[in-house]
């Protein structure tokens, strides 16, 4: 029987995969190189997605690899719904749906996220806490609803 | 001079900035059938108001069925009839044309193919149409220019008589 170790490639005869690389678990870190099949339109859109990723302030200070997995696909569900309206539409995306799966430990990402910037976060929020601090009067006010959940957060512990 | 506007919306950095070309360049991206009709971006990007809001002449709240602004008394659904019913309470009807029509206003409805409604669209006096792109932009189009993938199609119209501005 063949021992796992770090180096062996062979667990039961069968050959295994290599351990991934920085490049595959990190797999937005985007070059400069475009594909030259390309459009215009997505070249813009490429250009776009690069600056979301440079410019973007809380990267700076999030950590590995949860932090990244969050980041990737936060980025990732926004410019794909952006442009939606529908509400559906944004939290069934499979990355919104992912995120709400990385459970609790995502709690502080969003709400880093939030202090930054009000954004659709709130079914993610309560269908991972359970809790809804958002008053009904509120109900369609973005950024009132982001400071409602900022002070649940402060209010349960959260460095928000 | 290239017009730039500081993107605080969907990219999230104030820092960031974007051509109004860069803007149409995405919208017909996302839109392929505008690169065929013509359209104007009137409106930096937000996240204050949505199409649906837009339409009915709102500014200041998301308008959606469950957990947005929703009128009071109407399904909480994505139906059409969900959204017909929420923009009645605005004094808007079923009609049977988008033709612009002195003395009324109109709102298109799209709906995607599994019959959810999608977006919304505003007549403007000139007859052409107004959208609000989600957390993006606000466009001046051509009533099919956003047709397609995204939005679906345009399967019912409404209208109200001008100037009314309530339910």
């Amino acid at each position: 029987m063949n021992a796992i170790t770090a180096s062996s490639r062979f667990v039961h005869n069968r050959e295994i995969a290599p351990p991934p690389t920085w490049g595959q678990q990190v797999p937005f870190v985007l070059s400069g190189r475009q594909s030259v099949m390309m459009s215009d339109a997505s070249r813009v859109i490429a250009r776009q997605e690069r600056r979301i990723f440079n410019s973007y302030q809380v990267v700076t200070s999030f950590r590995l690899p949860l932090e990244c997995e969050f980041l990737q696909r936060a980025l990732r569900w926004k410019a794909e719904t952006f442009f939606h309206s529908s509400i559906s539409k944004k939290t069934q995306h499979p990355d919104y749906q992912r995120i709400i799966g990385m459970g609790p430990a995502v709690v502080p990402l969003i709400f880093h996220w939030l202090k930054h910037e009000p954004d659709f976060w709130f079914d993610a929020l309560v269908a991972i806490t359970g809790e809804q601090p958002i008053p009904p009067q509120h109900a369609g006010d973005v950024a009132a609803m982001a400071r409602d959940w900022l002070e649940w957060g402060r209010s349960h512990g959260y460095d928000c | 001079m290239l017009q730039r506007w500081r993107v605080t919306g969907w990219n999230g950095d104030a820092r960031t900035d974007m051509t109004a070309e860069e803007g149409r360049q995405i919208i017909r991206a996302l839109f392929p059938t505008l690169f065929s009709s013509s359209f104007e971006i009137t409106s930096p990007p937000t996240k204050r108001y949505n199409c649906i809001a837009w339409a009915a002449g709102e500014e200041h709240v998301w308008w959606w069925p469950g957990g947005r602004y929703w009128p009071d008394g109407v399904p909480k659904a994505e139906s059409i009839e969900a959204f017909t019913q929420a923009y009645a309470k605005l004094g808007y009807v079923p009609c049977e044309t988008p033709e612009l029509e002195a003395n009324s206003e109109k709102v298109a409805l799209y709906v995607g193919a599994d019959g959810r409604v999608l977006h919304a669209a505003r007549q403007l006096p000139d007859g052409s149409w107004t959208s609000k792109l989600g957390e993006a932009w606000d466009i001046r189009h051509e009533l099919d220019g956003l047709a397609g993938d995204n939005y679906g199609r345009v399967a019912r119209i409404l209208k109200r008589p001008a100037g009314r501005t309530e339910g």
